[in-house]
């Protein structure tokens, strides 16, 4: 099935404090903002000026949100699904997406996105949780595959077998995580393009692609570090066998906007797309 | 009896042989023309001094805009482009040589490097008691290009308020008048206190001029999402844009830059407005789930989130 951002080829994750780098990319494919960053009142969400800007120049806006915990035994808080809806329909957004994690428990916050056992009980948890957001959404669904620093022991399918039931059994569309799945990788001694290859591509909604650095002897997705060269190698490959919009995730330590064009530039290069970096006051002639 | 009636004939005659009435009408008639007329004026002397005033130039610099909004605005515009440069620190200051490129920096900011680099004290306050030449270099530049009110501007100002001035100077010496004959003054002293406040309204200057107003205007506008609201990464935007925040949002922009800096300083985070600009705001845009047409709206997204995973598990 055709990605709701089909051809829109290299986005960037929407940060106020890099928003005035982001808007004068030319060619921005599309971006992403956190949900839960974006306040509301009742079904009204606050957008920022320059996030509604680039919404009304005709560039994609995808809500993505942190919090649902589609994971969790209990079911889905609806003041949660209300809220990500919400932001869909101010944000014209094509899509919505979450993660496949779970970040609370009995009435406990985790303030982390955890893994979820491989099981059928944990998929059935997550089949059910996944359809009650599909019916409050505006929009399609797409959820990503997170860093995982651990597996729980009961894993009854490989992650790619886990993706492809949920697929199967929901319909909903991937945003696969680039640098996750080299973060699984490398942590497991894996080969990162093998490991990427077996997931369900084809149903990719976008890509996520983010640095990470190493320490404590295992890598760590941490989104404020560059991307490693061995991610736009998966980036490469990826595209070679499934061409898919990319986005670039930052979330802290923004370096200098000419090392952040330059990290966007290595994605489009590697995935053979348009730069969208060539006409900013911080771009080199 | 004769004596009395003369009393009450001199008690009764009117001010100036004029009736109370009559007078009241012609003051009021001639009160609005001095207002109409001294807008004019204002107007009228407003651009032409401003047309004497070089309104060419090239574009502004971070430290100008700071000093069209206040004095240490500039300073602290200065100060963000000496740290962004490495030249200044919490710690103290370099007196190392300068580098080609940073010996490019505009006069002012060395100006300010160099008193730094004299005092070694950091803070703003002093530095500005301390720089009044090179502040009023900078301030004569901008009056010169017509942003700044100079004397000339304000001298107009005053000048246009002259017609309201003569008719209150005619109110006042009726009222004495009046008095003295023993008159009720009180409808004029109604109409002399609008008066006033018009004369005062129209004769009153600000720091800038409308040109500089506008030119701040733009420049906010434009670069609203260096706004201290956004906690924009002022090391990604590079030294120029740093400073430029600085200069349009003080303290709070330069605590953002250079909390140990700013700490030095003295500046408050608190500083966050626009020296004296008060109809600029950040923005935001309220959509609507059930209605995807947006309207402005108060506030805005601050906090950015994420969902990189630092120690566990990264989304």
């Amino acid at each position: 099935m055709t990605s709701p951002l089909a051809g829109r080829g290299l986005g960037i994750g929407w940060r106020p404090e890099i928003c005035g780098i982001i808007a004068q990319l030319d060619g921005l494919g599309f971006c992403e903002v956190i949900a839960e960053s974006l306040p509301s009142f009742g079904a009204s969400v606050t957008i920022p000026e320059e996030l509604a800007s680039l919404r009304n120049d005709g560039i994609p806006v995808v809500p993505h949100a942190i919090s649902l915990s589609l994971g969790s035994a209990e079911p889905i808080d609806h003041a949660r699904v209300t809220h990500l809806a919400s932001c869909a329909t101010a944000l014209r957004a094509p899509l919505i997406s979450e993660h496949i994690a779970f970040v609370r428990a009995d009435g406990i916050e985790a303030g982390h996105l955890l893994p979820l056992p491989r099981t059928a009980e944990a998929l059935a948890v997550l089949t059910r949780n996944i359809v009650a957001v599909q019916e409050s959404s505006p929009v399609p669904l797409a959820v990503e595959n997170i860093a995982t620093l651990f597996d729980w022991p009961t894993a009854e399918f490989t992650e790619s077998e886990f993706l492809s039931e949920l697929i199967d059994r929901t319909g909903v569309y991937l945003v696969l995580d680039v640098a996750n799945v080299y973060a699984n990788s490398r942590n497991r001694g894996l080969d990162p393009i093998a490991e990427l290859l077996r997931l369900p591509v084809e149903r990719i909604a976008y890509c996520h692609i983010a640095g990470g650095s190493e320490f404590d002897g295992r890598y760590h997705d941490t989104h404020t570090d560059p991307v490693p060269a061995e991610v736009l190698d998966m980036v490469r490959a990826l595209h070679a066998a499934h061409p898919c919009p990319l986005m670039l995730e930052l979330d802290g330590n923004y370096p200098p906007a000419a090392d952040l064009l330059a990290e966007l530039d290595g994605i489009s290069d590697a995935a053979g797309i348009a730069r969208i970096t060539r006409n900013t006051e911080w771009s080199v002639p | 009896m004769s004596s009395i009636l003369l009393t009450q004939s001199v008690m009764t005659a009117d001010t100036w042989g004029i009736p109370s009435k009559q007078f009241l009408k012609g003051f009021i008639a001639s009160g609005v023309i001095a207002i109409v007329v001294s807008i004019f004026l204002r107007v009228f002397y407003a651009r032409a001094v401003l047309r004497s005033s070089n309104s060419r130039g090239g574009p502004l610099s971070p430290v100008e805009i700071g000093m069209l909004l206040a004095d240490q605005r500039a300073i602290i515009a200065s100060l963000a482009l000496l740290q962004t440069s490495g030249l200044v620190t919490a710690a103290g200051v370099a007196t190392r040589a300068l580098t080609p490129q940073e010996r490019h920096l505009d006069p002012f900011t060395r100006s300010v490097y160099d008193r730094l680099v004299k005092d070694r004290r950091l803070d703003v306050g002093g530095l500005t008691r301390s720089l009044t030449v090179p502040l009023a270099q900078l301030r004569t530049s901008l009056v010169e290009r017509g942003l700044l009110v100079g004397p000339a501007y304000r001298s107009a100002c005053r000048m246009a308020a002259v017609p309201i001035l003569v008719v209150m100077a005619v109110g006042v010496a009726r009222v004495i008048a009046g008095v003295m004959n023993g008159k009720s003054v009180g409808f004029l002293i109604a109409i002399l206190v609008p008066l006033g406040i018009a004369s005062w309204l129209i004769s009153r200057t600000s720091r800038r001029t409308a040109r500089g107003s506008r030119a701040v205007v733009s420049v906010m506008t434009s670069n609203s999402h260096l706004r201290p609201s956004r906690a924009p990464a002022l090391a990604s935007y590079g030294s120029s844009n740093a400073a430029l925040s600085t200069a349009l949002f003080g303290g709070a922009a330069l605590w953002l830059l250079d909390p140990g800096l700013a700490g030095a300083t003295g500046v408050s985070a608190s500083d966050g407005g626009s020296g004296g600009w008060s109809s600029f705001s950040g923005g935001g845009d309220s959509g609507s789930s059930s209605d995807s047409s947006s309207s402005d709206s108060g506030s805005s997204c601050g906090g950015g989130g994420g969902c990189g995973g630092g120690g566990g598990c990264g989304g």
